[in-house]
């Protein structure tokens, strides 16, 4: 079977027109992580003296670490002159000012309030927020005990603990990851590539009508569909990982840093409610999992409808709708509060900030069940009836049908003998 | 037959073309249809009034409709403070009903188109920042029309599927080789090629006049010859052209568009002779520019997608300020008539030596001389799109329950208490003190200030609550459209606790999607000025500082009703009560969409409960009266002069005119 899989994997997979759109879209991936950090980060503008780049890591000495007290006052004595002297704007815009870090007054506030005082206020006060959170969660377990509502008793139970003890203790530069959680492209060339792999999987052999022949082989038929699965379950997963590495190592690159990857998920505004309780880096490596169990389970429902087609074209059409379909409904539904839509769609677990972002629930049997937890579940389900309806619509071996017709017509036919021979001795 | 008639019978009926082709043009009728919203719902809305005013300053904005407009928001204002006087002078009887009444129909006529007044002025004030080249017309029609600069995803899909299998389906079967050695083998290709681009051409042409008839019918295109700025989608562009002009050329770059995506195709699927590869380059070429790259970026390349989309070749400059340093940034830099016509000219170029290339591979065996061409046309074609990509680009079921909007409520055992300070809703046990909050999600308002609640609505056992939340990347510069800010009602059971969201909707109409920016019109700007609501079994009406609007909860419908918002208003299941412009109580049945005026009733407030309606009666010196729902039973409350009346189910609350007191008189007096 090992050997199969191999086989299959080799000839479906490792074609030079793969190889190219493969190197390709890792290129354009690479391409638009740079033009990312060119667009959104503010620290963007070169390696002048004067840069808010340069300046921005000179004072990160400075200020990184444990967040205390002197630091904060230290940050404070230097950003609240400015921000007193530019509160009114009629400060000098002088744009080589000698005093300023980057030669102008008001370029100065925005720094260090943006990329210092922003984040160290928001990171300083997390706590007493977490723990507020914390409370109502109590007082609401309690309300809901009184009221013989056991799952919200649960529900809030959770939160609790989820909430009563974060807290973020290190200042360090999250803006990398912000925009690493909030990168979505590369999941679309995952879902192109992953297409463009798996759409040929059954088409090929109907296209050149090979599909006759192999089922006469011992290997044929189920055994082969079932190869075929794995082969592309292999190459989906791994096409997904690769991407979620090329992501990580573009950011880093092109941002110049890996900093902050030992913050608390929650440190990203984004996710200040955030479904789990981990470490930035912890969290890069849980998302390539889930975005990996999300394309799988969509390369499956696209194996599902190529099974039914005799050319790639109305297959690749119909799942390029089907992809197009998941992703606009699953991007335009993220922002609302109904969970089943999240859950329901897989594009949710490639773009799972959906999922991670928010604390939610759904009652499942009298359990609350976290948002992210039920989409894995019913990702996994959905792949899994993908493959066993496969395995049910795919042909049978037509060797073992006719080794065993000719078995029946031999016994017949030495049952006719032995007839014939008792006959003829009567 | 010829063998072009063999190829179009072979094309239309085997490769189901013509069966794609009534697919595409039904599913895109049916999608304009139903995602059609007008731009600006209130020019619909009072479409009537707005017409009124737009006959006589419909054009260029000359100083004569200047002063005219000028002129009649004077005019307006001046009634409206009128109106107000006149009323309070009949009721308080310094001046005799015929008076009165000669006086209000005078003003009547002057306010009679004020809504369309409102539309037509704003209108005005887009025109006065560039009164050269814009107009007054009618804008949701060319609007719906030109401002859309999305892709038409349906066509999109419909030529992959109709130009693909041409040249893949006799390479599945390897015919081609076949069709090679045929005496008319070379015009079997360019068959193929014509009737594609006939094909797609006519598509292209069909989803114009379609997009055209549909909107002329639902809006109407007037004034085709004005200029293209004066809709605000073009607001900024230097192109001088009309409306129509803009949508015959936007029709016809969109056509070729079609032509180009479908020589790609078919240079694609004669380059590698497999359907996959060629559909997922035909899909690629497309979507990956699209969501990609910037506007600004794909607009300069020579790709189908920026002929496909059309629209964006005649808008002008957008610029932004920088919300943290104040810079202004390009968001969208106009593509100037030079750099269209460039980009036309190569892209034109790449298609011709694509078909030229298409055809010599096509051609019979005896005809080639040399393979060494063939490989060198491939090259050129390659490298013409390699240079132009990297050239070209640019640099830049509730049960009934009476409602009162004025009221304070007090539902079962629980009292309703807003907190000063933060604006936080709780409610509080009356039997034991404690309060709770109403939204139940211990994360709500904790890490943001933008999470609050709006307005609620008592209907035992349930209270509903509207949250409006505002969700941001607050970090991402460039991308202004990643602003949401959306509107939920909640219902909150008051025995168990539990709620649940039964509506949600986005209020903001420029949306990103995947970083794509569309507009969905302004449909449901009118939530974020709510401030009261209540609903029945299938409808919500949310109460504005402009009027109430209905939405059907199940079909997403809005109709603004047309009841003035400034006083209080009652809700009983089944009707609104509310007083008119004059002050005259009014009901309004919500399911025949039928009105009552109580012409007897003309009150400085009112309020109902279940059997009754309390008025504080404006004609009789501020006395406090109750009579049946009907009108009749009219019984004396209270002699004592008031300002407003207020219930609950066991008293009625009046403020004192004289003392300022809140007096409390029990129902049984």
């Amino acid at each position: 079977m090992t050997r199969l899989i191999k086989y299959e994997f080799y000839k479906l997979f490792c074609k030079r027109s793969i190889l190219v759109v493969f190197l390709l879209f890792s290129v354009i991936n690479l391409f638009k992580i740079n033009s990312e950090f060119h667009s959104y980060s503010y620290l963007a503008d070169g390696n002048d003296s004067r840069s808010w780049n340069r300046v921005y890591w000179q004072l990160y000495e400075d200020y990184k670490g444990e967040i205390t007290a002197e630091k904060i006052d230290h940050l404070l004595s230097i950003y609240q002159p400015l921000a007193d002297a530019t509160a009114d704007m009629t400060a000098s815009t002088a744009k080589d000012n000698p005093d300023m870090m980057t030669g102008n007054i008001y370029s100065d506030r925005n720094i260090l309030e943006k990329y210092y005082v922003e984040p160290m206020e928001y990171f300083y006060h997390y706590r007493t927020y977490a723990l507020q959170v914390a409370e109502r969660a109590k007082e609401n377990a309690a309300v809901y005990k009184e009221r013989g509502q056991i799952v919200e008793v649960r529900k809030n139970s959770v939160i609790y603990h989820l909430y009563s003890g974060r807290s973020i203790k290190d200042f360090a530069y999250e803006e990398m990851y912000n925009y690493y959680l909030n990168y979505d492209f590369s999941g679309i060339l995952v879902l192109f590539l992953c297409l463009y792999g798996v759409i040929s999987t059954f088409v090929c052999e109907k296209e050149t009508q090979m599909d006759m022949l192999l089922l006469t082989n011992p290997g044929g038929g189920k055994m082969t569909t079932f190869a075929k699965i794995a082969a592309a379950s292999l190459f989906v997963i791994s096409v997904a990982i690769w991407f979620s590495v090329v992501d990580y190592i573009g950011f880093v690159y092109f941002f110049g840093t890996a900093e902050g990857g030992n913050l608390p998920l929650y440190a990203v505004r984004n996710f200040s409610t955030a479904a789990v309780n981990c470490k930035l880096w912890q969290y890069a490596i849980l998302s390539a999992v889930i975005r990996a169990v999300g394309v799988w389970t969509m390369s499956m429902v696209f194996l599902l409808i190529s099974l039914f087609g005799h050319s790639a074209l109305v297959p690749f059409v119909a799942d390029f709708g089907a992809a197009l379909c998941f992703i606009i409904t699953g991007a335009s539904q993220s922002c609302f509060s109904n969970t089943w839509l999240k859950i329901i769609n897989p594009y949710s677990l490639l773009a799972n900030r959906i999922l991670f972002g928010k604390t939610e629930f759904i009652d499942f049997a009298g359990y609350p069940v976290q948002s992210f937890q039920a989409a894995i579940i019913f990702a996994i389900t959905a792949g899994v009836i993908s493959i066993t309806a496969m395995m049910m619509f795919s042909k049978r071996n037509s060797y073992i049908f006719c080794w065993m017709v000719k078995s029946r017509r031999r016994t017949r036919g030495t049952f006719m003998s032995a007839l014939s021979n008792e006959s003829s001795s009567h | 037959m010829s063998g072009f008639m063999y190829e179009v019978k072979k094309i239309m009926l085997w490769q189901r073309g013509l069966f794609y082709i009534a697919l595409v043009l039904l599913l895109g009728m049916v999608w304009l249809a139903l995602s059609d919203n007008p731009v600006d719902i209130a020019m619909e809305q009072y479409k009537n009034e707005y017409e009124w005013y737009l006959e006589k300053v419909n054009g260029y904005c000359t100083e004569e409709s200047s002063l005219y407009l000028e002129q009649e928001a004077e005019r307006i204002a001046k009634a409206k403070e009128r109106q107000n006087s006149l009323l309070e002078n009949y009721y308080d009887k310094k001046i005799s009903e015929s008076e009165y009444k000669k006086e209000s129909r005078e003003i009547e006529k002057v306010l009679e188109h004020q809504n369309g007044f409102e539309v037509i002025y704003q209108q005005y004030l887009y025109i006065c920042e560039n009164a050269g080249n814009r107009c007054f017309l009618q804008t949701n029609g060319w609007m719906g029309l030109l401002g859309k600069g999305t892709l038409n995803f349906i066509l999109f899909l419909g030529i992959l599927l109709i130009v693909t299998p041409v040249f893949c389906s006799e390479y599945s079967c390897q015919m081609d080789t076949l069709i090679l050695t045929a005496r008319k083998g070379r015009k079997s290709a360019l068959y193929k090629l014509l009737i594609m681009i006939a094909v797609v051409l006519f598509l292209s042409l069909s989803i114009s006049l379609i997009e055209y008839g549909f909107y002329r019918f639902k809006y109407g295109l007037p004034d085709g010859d004005y200029p293209i700025q004066s809709i605000r989608y073009f607001a900024d562009s230097s192109k001088d052209m009309s409306l129509l002009e803009g949508y015959v050329s936007i029709g016809l770059l969109r056509m070729f568009g079609g032509v180009f995506l479908t020589i790609l195709l078919m240079f694609i699927s004669v380059l590698t002779k497999k359907y996959t590869l060629t559909l997922l380059t035909g899909a690629v070429s497309v979507m990956i520019p699209y969501i990609g790259l910037s506007k600004t970026s794909f607009y300069r390349l020579p790709l189908p997608l920026p002929f496909l989309l059309g629209t964006d070749f005649f808008t002008g400059d957008i610029v932004m300020n920088d919300a943290l340093t104040g810079d202004e940034k390009i968001i969208f830099a106009e593509v100037d008539t030079v750099t269209l016509w460039t980009l036309l000219f190569v892209s034109v170029l790449l298609c011709t030596l694509a078909v030229v290339w298409i055809l010599r591979r096509n051609s019979n065996r005896w005809l080639i001389k040399s393979g060494q061409k063939k490989c060198g046309a491939v090259f050129v074609v390659m490298f013409g799109l390699a240079l132009a990509v990297t050239g070209c680009a640019g640099r830049g079921k509730k049960g009934s329950v009476v409602y009162n909007s004025s009221a304070v409520y007090d539902c079962m055992g629980y009292e309703i208490i807003r907190d000063e300070g933060n604006f936080d809703y709780s409610l509080k046990n009356t039997s034991t003190g404690e309060t709770y909050p109403f939204a139940r999600s211990p994360m709500f308002g904790v890490f943001s200030d933008d999470e609050k609640i709006c307005a609620f609505y008592v209907c035992p056992p349930y209270l509903y609550y509207t949250t409006s939340v505002m969700e941001s990347y607050v970090n991402r510069v460039g991308n202004y459209n990643s602003n949401i800010t959306k509107v939920s009602v909640v219902e909150l059971n008051l025995n168990t606790f539990e709620e649940k969201t039964i509506f949600e909707q986005m209020t903001n109409s420029g949306r990103s999607l995947l970083g794509i920016d569309y507009e969905t019109g302004d449909k449901w700007k009118f939530l974020d000025f709510h401030h009261a609501f209540f609903l029945n079994d299938d409808s919500l009406f949310f109460i504005g500082n402009d009027g109430i609007t209905k939405v059907n909860q199940y079909t997403g419908k809005t109709v603004k009703l047309d009841i003035p918002a400034n006083g209080n208003i009652s809700f009983d299941g089944e009707s609104i009560f509310y007083k008119n412009e004059q002050g005259v109580l009014t009901r309004y049945d919500v399911s025949g969409n039928e009105t009552y005026t109580y012409e007897n009733i003309v009150a400085y407030d009112f309020c109902i409960d279940e059997q009754s309606i309390y008025y504080v009666s404006r004609t009789d010196g501020g006395d406090l009266y109750s009579c049946g729902k009907d009108g009749n039973h009219k019984e004396l409350v209270s002699h004592i002069p008031a300002m407003s009346v207020t219930c609950d189910t066991e008293n009625i609350y009046v403020l004192s005119k004289e003392s300022g007191e809140e007096i409390v008189l029990p129902k049984s007096h």
